[in-house]
Order: C-alpha cells, then sequence, then structure tokens
C-alpha cells in the first residue's frame, strides 16, 4: 500500500472526517461509483463545486483574499488541480495533529471500506507531477543541454547576426559577440582561433532537437488527455487580477519562504512563465530552426519570409535561446531557494515528501 | 502489489512491443524507400536517419527560393579552401582550356566534357541562396548545365541512386542521391553574377546544390561516378564530410 504524502485527498479528507464522510458529500466528492470524477479543481465544474462543501469541511475563505472575495472557486487542487492556498493553510494542523496509527491510505480504506480501496489509492493518492510530466521533464532538460553546447558551439564559427536574407563578413552585421571565433576567416580581434568544433556540434544538435520535438509533442498530447493544461497551467481568472498578480509578487518581493501548499501547485507567475516557455518560446526556437535548413526553405518559403529572411530566422533563434537559457537559471535558482530536495524529489518520484509523519 | 501494478506492467510492456515493432517495421520501410542516409549508422545516426527521411519526404521537388537581382549580396563572400595544387595551377595557365568533366559509373555512355563543350550545351540562370553550415550567408547568380542534362546525354542507367563528385584538389569529393541529382536546380555551375565563375568561387567548375549547404557545393570538379552504392567510395559513408565528422545530408 503506497503512503499519502500531506494534504492528499482521501487521508486528509479523513482527519476532518474520522467518524466517516456524510453520504450526501461523498457522493457529491466521488460520484456514485466511488471514483472521482469530473473536473477538478478550476471553476465551478469541478467536484469540488461550490461554497457549501467549504463550509461544509469547516474551511474560512474570508481570510484568502484571492479574488477579493470570500470563495475564490480553485478548490483543494486534488488530483493535480490548482490548489486553493486556504484550503491547505486551514486543513494541515488538523492532518499534523490528528497522530495517525496507520498510514493515510489504510485510514481512507476504514472510511470508504475496501472495495473502493484501489480505486481511491490509485486516483487519489496522485504525484504531484504525472508521470508524463516528470519523464519528458527530464528527457527535455537532458535534450536542452545538449543543444545548449552544441549550439553554442556552431556560434562560435560565426559569432556575428545579421537581419535579412544574407549576411558575411563582407556584410555589415547587426551586432556581434566580443568573442573569439573558431574560423580565422571571422574577424574578431583576437589573436587565435578555436579549434572547429561544427561537425559532432551539429550532429548533436538536430539529434537532440529530434528527441526534444517528438518528447514535446508526446507531452503535449498526453496534456490534453490529462488536462494537465487546464489543471496546472491555465491560472485561475481570479489570479489573473492586479492583486492576483499583487499578491504573489509581493510575496516573492519579501523573499517569503514557500509554503506547503506551493509544492502542490503553481502559482501565477509560474503557469505563465510555463505557458510562454511551452507555447511561445519552444514553438519560436524549432521555427526559426527549420527556417535556416534550405531545403525546409524550399518546401515552406513562407515560413521564412515572416520572419525576414534566413539570416533574421538565426538571429531569432539565437535571441530565443538566450531567453530559454535565462528561464533555465530562474527555474533552477527558485528550485534551490523553495526546497531543493523536495521540489527535486516531486519531479523524480511525484511525491515532494517520503511520507505524512516525516514532515 | 497491487493488481494496478500488474495491469500497468502489461499496459507498458504492450507499449514497449508496439514501440519497438513500429521502429522495426519504420527501419524497414526507410531502407525500402531509400531514406536512410550512408552515414545513418553510429550514434548519431537515428537522429540523421529522421532529417534526411523527413527532408526527402517533404522536399523531394521542392524547389529553392530564387530572389531579384537587386538581392544579389555585394559583395559575396569566397571562402578559404586549402592552396590550390599543381594540377590546378598548370590548368589554370593554360586558361582552363584543357579542363574536362569526366561523367562514368552508371552510364550508357561515358563521357567526358570540356570546358567549351560544356558551355555549348542548354544552361540555367538562378539567383539563390548559398548557406554556410558556419552561419554566414551570400546570395548570387548562378549559370549552369543542369546536372539532369548531362545525366540524360550519358544515359542514366535506372538502378542509379546517387552521383559522386570529385574536386581536381585531393580528397575533396561528396555525393547527393538522385532526387538531388535530378533536381533542376542542381547545376554545373560555369557562371557567376553574369560574368566567368571566378576562381575563388570554384571557377572553372562548380557543382551547385542549392537545396543544401555550401560543403555540398564542391569546387573545381573535375569527375562525376553514378553509382548505385556508395560503399566503394572512399570510408563508405557517402563522401569526404562523415570522414571528417559532418553530416553527408547537409540540407539542414
Amino acid at each position: 500500500m503506497r503512503q499519502a504524502a500531506p494534504g492528499r485527498s482521501c487521508g486528509a479528507v479523513a482527519m476532518v472526517f474520522p467518524g466517516g464522510v456524510p453520504a450526501s458529500l461523498r457522493q457529491r466528492l466521488y460520484g456514485s461509483a466511488g471514483v472521482l470524477t469530473g473536473s477538478v479543481g478550476r471553476g465551478a465544474s469541478g467536484f469540488w463545486p461550490d461554497e457549501a462543501i467549504f463550509a461544509q469541511l469547516g474551511v474560512d475563505c474570508s481570510g484568502c483574499g484571492v479574488g477579493g472575495r470570500a470563495f475564490c472557486g480553485r478548490g483543494p487542487g486534488l488530483a493535480g488541480g490548482s490548489a486553493c492556498p486556504t484550503f491547505w493553510r486551514s486543513l494541515m494542523p488538523r492532518v499534523h495533529s490528528a497522530r495517525p496509527t496507520g498510514t493515510i491510505s489504510q485510514m481512507a480504506d476504514s472510511v470508504w471500506g475496501s472495495t473502493s480501496a484501489s480505486a481511491l489509492s490509485d486516483t487519489t493518492v496522485r504525484p504531484r507531477h504525472s508521470a508524463v510530466v516528470r519523464a519528458t521533464h527530464w528527457i527535455t532538460t537532458f535534450c536542452f543541454l545538449a543543444l545548449l553546447i552544441s549550439g553554442v558551439e556552431i556560434l562560435v564559427s560565426h559569432p556575428r547576426f545579421y537581419w535579412g536574407e544574407a549576411g558575411n563578413v563582407g556584410t555589415a552585421p547587426l551586432f556581434k559577440l566580443p568573442i573569439p571565433a573558431s574560423r580565422a576567416t571571422v574577424p574578431t580581434g583576437y589573436g587565435y582561433v578555436l579549434p572547429d568544433q561544427n561537425g559532432w556540434s551539429r550532429y548533436l544538435h538536430f539529434q537532440s532537437a529530434w528527441v526534444a520535438v517528438l518528447t514535446g509533442l508526446l507531452y503535449v498530447v498526453c496534456a490534453l488527455f490529462q488536462g494537465h493544461f487546464r489543471q496546472n497551467l491555465l491560472p485561475a481568472r481570479a489570479d489573473l487580477s492586479w492583486r492576483g498578480f499583487s499578491t504573489v509578487i509581493a510575496r516573492h518581493l519579501r523573499l517569503r519562504r514557500a509554503s506547503d501548499e506551493d509544492a502542490w501547485s503553481y502559482n501565477v507567475l509560474q503557469r505563465l512563465t510555463y505557458l510562454l516557455v511551452i507555447f511561445v518560446l519552444f514553438p519560436l526556437v524549432i521555427w526559426t530552426g527549420l527556417a535556416m535548413s534550405p531545403a525546409i526553405a524550399s518546401a515552406f518559403p513562407a515560413a521564412v519570409a515572416v520572419l525576414g529572411g534566413q539570416q533574421s530566422a538565426r538571429t531569432i533563434h539565437f535571441f530565443v535561446s538566450v531567453l530559454l537559457v535565462l528561464f533555465l537559471v530562474v527555474h533552477v535558482a527558485m528550485v534551490c531557494l523553495t526546497g531543493f530536495r523536495e521540489r527535486l524529489r516531486a519531479m523524480i518520484t511525484g511525491r515532494p515528501a517520503p511520507d505524512l509523519e516525516r514532515v | 502489489m497491487s493488481r494496478l501494478s500488474r495491469r500497468k506492467l502489461i499496459t507498458t510492456g504492450l507499449i514497449a512491443t508496439a514501440g519497438a515493432s513500429g521502429l522495426a517495421a519504420a527501419a524497414k520501410l526507410a531502407q525500402r524507400y531509400g531514406l536512410i542516409p550512408p552515414d545513418g549508422g553510429g550514434l548519431y545516426g537515428p537522429g540523421e536517419t529522421l532529417t534526411y527521411a523527413a527532408q526527402r519526404l517533404l522536399t523531394r521537388h521542392s524547389m529553392a527560393r530564387e530572389f531579384d537581382p537587386n538581392q544579389i549580396s555585394k559583395p559575396p563572400f569566397a571562402n578559404e579552401v586549402s592552396p590550390l595544387g599543381d594540377a590546378f595551377k598548370r590548368l589554370q595557365e593554360g586558361g582552363f582550356t584543357d579542363w574536362r568533366l569526366t561523367v562514368d559509373g552508371m552510364a550508357a555512355r561515358p563521357a567526358s566534357f570540356s570546358l567549351g563543350e560544356l558551355k555549348s550545351l542548354p544552361w540555367r540562370r538562378q539567383i539563390t541562396h548559398l548557406a554556410c553550415e558556419e552561419g554566414w550567408s551570400y546570395i548570387a547568380e548562378w549559370r549552369g548545365v543542369p546536372l539532369s542534362h548531362i545525366l540524360d546525354v550519358v544515359g542514366t542507367l535506372p538502378q542509379a541512386r546517387y552521383v559522386v563528385y570529385r574536386s581536381i584538389q585531393p580528397g575533396w569529393w561528396e555525393s547527393i542521391d538522385m532526387a538531388d541529382a535530378m533536381h533542376p536546380q542542381t547545376l554545373v555551375a560555369h557562371g557567376m553574377n553574369g560574368g566567368e565563375l571566378p576562381v575563388a568561387f570554384g571557377g572553372p567548375l562548380r557543382l551547385r546544390v542549392p537545396r543544401q549547404l555550401g560543403y555540398k557545393s564542391v569546387k573545381y570538379i573535375t569527375r562525376l561516378t553514378i553509382t548505385d552504392s556508395l560503399k566503394r567510395f572512399g570510408k563508405g559513408l557517402g563522401s569526404a564530410s562523415p570522414e571528417s565528422g559532418y553530416a553527408w545530408y547537409a540540407g539542414i
């Protein structure tokens, strides 16, 4: 039997209702089949459909302030949904003080009976990140590093950038990087030439690009099926307000340490950043990369023309790569600041903490 | 453990089996339709094969973009070549009148053309982009005999799959598949920007493959060999490029 991480649904709900969940609530939580049903977390269509359930659980929404009203509509973020911070803040003390004698899942079994146990333990003790997200995250990480190293090697053979269709050392550059080059034909001001690494770099760049693109497709298809974007990445409407942003930004500026609920859900800045990387930067870097290919340019000339030419595509490719590296730096820095072990564990095993007792 | 882990195990097993057999079937189809490049083995073979296969499926008949005369780069950039050998210099002193292009291999009528004979063949003029793998590029007007015309004149045999071309400079040789060899824009170029093809740009004779990067456009060519297999040439990787670490297919 798997142990539940803190704050997962069946265990937490069992704490709140040690004597068993009222039949009406149970029906609304899990449907008649005894399995989690419906879309989770966002807005009124989830299985935490209204304030009434919050009230029944004794959760006080009034101190939350997200969206400026008592009920933000986000719910507790079970099964990977978008978590309402107040929900967990008010529930956590109860979970901790309950001093469980068995594991959470065992307690859940005692509440709902053994027939639904397997369905519940599988459905409700969901990992922080799904297996697809974890696997594609690390494959993408590996590919990105390979693309970065090989990309830098390719770049040093001609560290000058142009705008338009064509450009060479006889053309005025848009800008040039103050670094030595791996070709003697490029005037850099340095008295030496770096070794030529373009052969293996180009092989590695394109192979990694293939793996990254196929992994990205797998991620997007699975994410659409699993509702990953809707549940975990699309910000709640309430968070897209000036107040929602200012709350999160203020928390960042005060360097407040991430709270427990942050281990289970992304804040609005994270959500928008991940959406930007997944749906703007990655597609743009793939597009500009392909636009540099003479064969692709012959088959899809409009894809090059829209960018302003093949040298423009190369320049945009460089800038998007810089943005992606910037994202990587901030991403890793935030992981370190908010709890390197927890975050890393969550992205490897799916669980931020090994078990409830040790939290 | 519960039944669920067994179900997961079976599902994973089925997906893995389907994936493996799918890959095997794809490899077989790729082999059959000539979608595996000669350097498709080794560490980077899968990536190379995917690139070559995908581009062959998408770009077999596509035409390289042609530009307006006012887009011609001024000046174009001539990349460095290793010092020209004695064989080249001797022909250069004679004004290249003795320069010959030999066409052999899988041809019904192998032939050897002098520069003058080549210039009397029907020619084509096009303004295309030449991009180097290093990142720079230029646009120039190229004039030359379509390679497909020469291949027709010598009577290329139907089993031909590649054309190998060699420079007078030792160790400089490349090859292309028939999709690029028969492509109307692939030229045996003898003119550039309205004049003779300058030596710095590959004169008197250069193969221009506008849908691939500059290193496939070998300068100072003297011999074309039509073949059904690249195994017997060099190390069998298709051209000199893979032997020094560069991909055989340079459409990207």
